[in-house]
């Protein structure tokens, strides 16, 4: 190969071959410790099988702790090709980053080895506070045991952070109150600006390092804290330091802390009594954590701004309205009213978003707790009496005016309820705010959407088109109420077709308009919208 | 059955004809007499008189939804010689938010208007009237050139929020649409009425004055004849064919185009809804009646059942001689 | 086009193709008035007039104000109709206004009674059409003759 001389012969080395090369690009010269694992030319766990090492490169942009350089090549089955296109990366890499000095525009995390805690992970996850840290802030965070789950044989325990205790004020997470309940263990934090870090990107890996970083009072601080703190604990106390990344953001790492041995020592102050609080020499064990918020945590995509933003109420819940639910909270709804007078019973669970664990249970509660376990941003209020009530008191008085207050103050209503009344009744009351109604013929053949003004006009409109088949019901033995027949599929898709449309219509600022969706079952399977 | 479309939509009109709703009108009336008196009490030296501009003017208005603007032209110097569009706007609106906001009516800051919106009466009756502030753009100027600046509350269109661009002699706009719509009383008042009534059902659509210029634009560009539903449907068509490239000068002021009152996706909604409507109204007659609803407040009478042209007898006719005038 | 009488629940139909032609007659005598009969038949349910063609007088006089229709003729025309396959009948009369309304006149109205009432006529609700026309083109207004007054089409 052009450019590479193969200094020392590869060798097998526990299924690996290991060998020296020095790679050169326009007269440069930079030699590399190859490492080549058993699986090339494959990935091993998404990342590249092959690796080149240059210990004295972890300075430049895009080099691991080890030495390592991050080249991400193609996919490629074939070995010689893969090779190609392995060395070309790295020439490229030394062109970009070792002789041109490019930085890169994207932010990289500091690099951190993450290690374990009496042979257990530990994650904290992060989220934004309504407080702006100064330098050098310090004092408890209250943490909540979110759960525990297994990788690799190894235990994993994951926490969120729930409040940091700050100076006069208590800064509380922003997660919803479903994740606030209980505090479920205590740690540290410190706010220190920037980084702790050595060579530009890697974190310090001694206490002593850190010192600092810190300032005498927040020594003192650590001191009481290790006088306070229970020292039976034998989960590690997390220690948060946080630091400022670009866009305004602050990033936190963790230092675990064993509470019955702060890794800290008194110093006598020369000619005083007094003493000081210094670090011991000591190896920090950094612990996991992420940056959970919102815009993470639905950083792969949301739906629309004007979906997501506002308060939303959706009536009735069954397969649709669950469906339905369940895609706007995973597409970044955080304010959900549901609406049902309904239980939940086994034979709705091949359908609907609901779970057999949970048994018989009411709707509005039973999909509440599944909602609030996808998102931990979701505030749910539930709503079992609504139509019953609405349908009881509407009389065209005062009543409505009363109820038109109440629902103006949704900025979406989603009435799935199937129930023609309640389309007749949300029609009539003349809402400001925007009303879909979302309803299926039978096997989910189509799907129609409806919008105000005039939405139940529109509705029966739009079914005097269809040529329904209403003989063709699922009659379950001894029930007196048949239902349709379709499945979890024929809904759901039908539903997020309906939904993608509905979508696309508040990114583009157009009303969703009225509409139904056809499958059609032929040699495939077609779904066409047809708008009025 | 199939529908028949012109006596659908003979009986969309009617059943929104404004006179079938003549008490709400006249408290529509009685409330804009009592605004423009205040606003005149309140600024005696530097208001001219206030006028109507709505729909009512035009003659082109639908009863589900009354369309009453009250043009509020200000002295140049109204508001000091350096106050600002934005100055007037501002005052207005915190002169009728003091006045009415919270006590009998809802206030709120529009496009180019305060809206105010009384509350319902105990016929259930809710009166909407829009005041739209102008300045003269010279001091002394309004009374012969009759032009006035208006303020741009919130962006619309291509009009950016704060722009002061909008120079226009409403009395020019108004009369406009009035003359063309009392020329041709049986052809371009139908049409936007019915526009309307289509925009109403709707829920939402251009402004008004768009709708009525397109209109009168498709009849000046195209020959159309024919029963009113043929009318409406050449309408419809040269909308959807033109709504993305068409220029509607404005009558008030040759300068200002008010296709710029609309974003271009806007306008390529607007097409596309007319594509659908007039595919779907192909497709099946009755569609229609969901397009232009009847105002079910004021069903139009049934058909005389019993009414017959009549035949004397068997055999042709000799007509007589006969003078007409 | 279709028309409908609201009033009275009568519709009328016609092709624009036969009023352009009647424009074009009419202009011919512009800016004097003229016309003639309107010819067609009635629906099987009788509520519907579907007026097809037209017969023009060989005897009138006219000026800027009125129109005088001779009646010579015109009977040998309409009889011949009247046996033809499809059928055609006598439904009615035009003419024109000249730069005028397209409103009836007193003299108009008039008209139309005695033509219902006339013992030679063996229709009850004759139509009238009038033209108001200028060069650069036409209003058509219709009436019928209805129970001894005139309504309008719309």
């Amino acid at each position: 190969m052009p450019g590479v001389t193969l200094i020392d012969p590869f060798k097998d080395d526990e299924d690996m071959l290991t060998g020296h090369v020095v790679i050169d690009v326009h007269g440069v010269q930079l030699p590399f410790l190859v490492e080549i694992k058993a699986c090339y030319p494959f990935h091993f766990h998404g990342s590249d099988s092959i690796s080149f090492i240059n210990k004295d490169l972890i300075s430049y942009d895009h080099v691991m702790e080890n030495g390592g350089i991050c080249i991400h090549t193609l996919h490629c089955p074939v070995m010689e090709q893969k090779l190609q296109l392995d060395i070309d990366g790295l020439k490229q890499w030394i062109g970009d980053y070792y002789v041109g000095h490019v930085t890169s525009a994207h932010y990289e995390h500091i690099v951190v080895q993450y290690g374990q805690f009496n042979e257990t992970e530990f994650h904290y996850l992060f989220t934004d506070v309504d407080y702006t840290f100064n330098k050098c802030d310090f004092g408890f965070i209250d943490l909540a045991f979110l759960a525990q789950g297994r990788h690799s044989e190894k235990a994993i325990n994951t926490f969120l952070i729930s409040e940091f205790k700050a100076k006069g004020k208590n800064a509380k997470c922003k997660w919803s109150e479903y994740y606030q309940v209980s505090k479920t263990g205590i740690g540290l934090y410190i706010y220190i600006e920037t980084p702790p870090v050595t060579n530009k990107r890697f974190i310090v890996k001694n206490w002593i390092e850190l010192e600092a970083y810190v300032n005498p009072a927040f020594m003192r601080f650590l001191y009481e804290a290790s006088k306070k703190i229970n020292k039976e604990i034998s989960l590690p106390i997390p220690l948060l330091i946080g630091y400022k990344i670009p866009g305004d953001e602050i990033h936190w790492q963790c230092a675990a802390i064993n509470a019955a041995d702060f890794p800290i020592y008194g110093e006598k102050v020369p000619g005083t009594k007094n003493y000081t609080s210094r670090f011991c020499d000591e190896e920090i064990t950094w612990l996991q954590t992420k940056n959970c918020s919102y815009r993470y945590f639905f950083g792969r995509g949301t739906l629309a701004k004007k979906i997501t933003n506002g308060k939303t109420l959706i009536i009735g819940i069954g397969a649709i309205g669950s469906t339905l639910a369940s895609t706007l909270v995973r597409g970044g709804c955080t304010d959900i009213t549901l609406a049902d007078y309904d239980i939940k019973e086994p034979e709705n669970v091949c359908r609907a978003e609901y779970s057999f664990v949970t048994g018989v249970n009411g709707k509005v509660d039973d999909l509440g707790k599944a909602l609030y376990d996808i998102s931990p941003f979701l505030w749910i209020r539930t709503f079992e009496g609504f139509t019953d009530y609405i349908k009881h008191y509407i009389n065209g008085g005062q009543q409505n005016k009363d109820f038109q207050e109440i629902l103006d103050q949704f900025d979406l209503i989603i009435d799935c309820s199937a129930d023609n009344d309640m389309a007749f009744i949300l029609d009539s009351l003349e809402l400001k705010t925007r009303v879909i109604n979302l309803s299926v013929t039978n096997r989910a053949r189509e799907l129609v959407c409806v919008t105000n003004p005039n939405l139940y006009k529109w509705l029966t409109e739009i079914y005097a088109l269809f040529q329904q088949d209403d003989q063709d019901l699922y009659n379950p033995t001894g029930c007196w109420n048949p239902t349709f027949k379709a499945t979890h599929n024929d809904i759901a898709v039908m539903v997020h077709h309906a939904v993608k449309q509905i979508n696309h219509s508040f990114e583009t600022n157009k009303p969703p308009g009225n509409f139904y969706l056809r499958a059609e079952a032929a040699e495939n399977i077609n779904i066409t919208l047809h708008k009025f | 059955m199939a529908t028949d479309k012109v006596k659908h939509l003979d009986c969309v009109l009617e059943s929104h004809k404004i006179r079938k709703e003549q008490a709400l009108l006249d408290k529509h009336t009685a409330k804009r007499g009592e605004i423009k008196e205040a606003l005149e009490a309140k600024y005696t030296n530097t208001l001219y008189a206030p006028f109507n501009s709505g729909s009512l003017a035009k003659n082109t208005a639908v009863n589900t939804k009354f369309d009453i603007d009250l043009m509020a032209p200000f002295k140049r110097n109204a508001f000091g010689s350096s106050g600002t569009l934005e100055d007037m706007y501002e005052n207005v609106y915190k002169f009728l938010y003091d006045k009415y906001h919270g006590k009998e009516a809802v206030v709120r800051r529009q496009k180019v208007s305060i809206g105010l919106e009384f509350y319902a009466d105990a016929d259930g009756h809710v009166v909407k009237i829009d005041v739209v502030p102008g300045r003269e753009l010279n001091q002394g100027e309004y009374l012969n050139d009759k032009r006035l600046n208006l303020y741009v509350y919130e962006q619309f269109g291509r009009f950016e929020k704060g722009a002061d661009h909008l120079r226009s002699n409403i009395h020019a706009q108004v009369k406009h649409i009035r003359d063309r719509a009392e020329a041709e009383r049986d052809s371009v008042r139908k049409i936007i009425r019915l526009l309307k009534v289509w925009k109403i059902g709707k829920g939402s659509g251009p402004k008004s004055f768009f709708l009525e210029l397109i209109t009168i634009k498709a009849f000046d560009s195209k020959t159309i004849t024919g029963d009113i539903w043929e009318k409406l449907k050449t309408v419809l068509e040269y909308i959807r064919d033109n709504a993305k490239t068409v220029s509607l000068p404005d009558p008030g002021n040759s300068g200002n185009d008010v296709a710029d009152t609309m974003t271009d996706s806007e306008k390529s909604w607007l097409s596309s809804d007319m594509d659908t409507m007039l595919t779907n109204i192909a497709a099946s007659d009755d569609m229609i009646k969901s397009y232009f609803r009847i105002n079910e407040k004021h069903p139009c009478p049934e058909e005389k059942q019993e009414n017959r042209y009549g035949v004397k007898r068997e055999g042709a006719s000799n007509p007589p001689a006969n003078r007409f005038g | 086009m279709n028309l409908t009488c609201k009033d009275i629940g009568l519709r009328l139909e016609v092709e624009n193709t036969l009023l352009e032609q009647l424009y074009n007659t009419g202009m011919k005598h512009y800016p004097n008035e003229f016309g003639g009969l309107l010819t067609g038949h009635y629906s099987e349910d009788m509520k519907t007039c579907h007026i097809t063609g037209t017969l023009l007088p060989q005897k009138y006089k006219s000026s800027r104000y009125y129109f005088e229709r001779g009646r010579e003729g015109l009977l040998e025309k309409l009889e011949k109709l009247y046996h033809a396959e499809p059928r055609s009948i006598y439904v009615g009369e035009w003419h024109t206004h000249p730069d005028g309304e397209k409103g009836p006149s007193d003299t108009d109205k008039q008209a139309m009674q005695t033509i219902s009432d006339h013992e030679e006529v063996t229709i009850s609700c004759p139509v009238l059409l009038i033209l108001a026309t200028s060069p650069r083109g036409y209003t058509p207004g219709f009436y019928v003759n209805f129970k001894n007054k005139l309504y309008e089409y719309e």
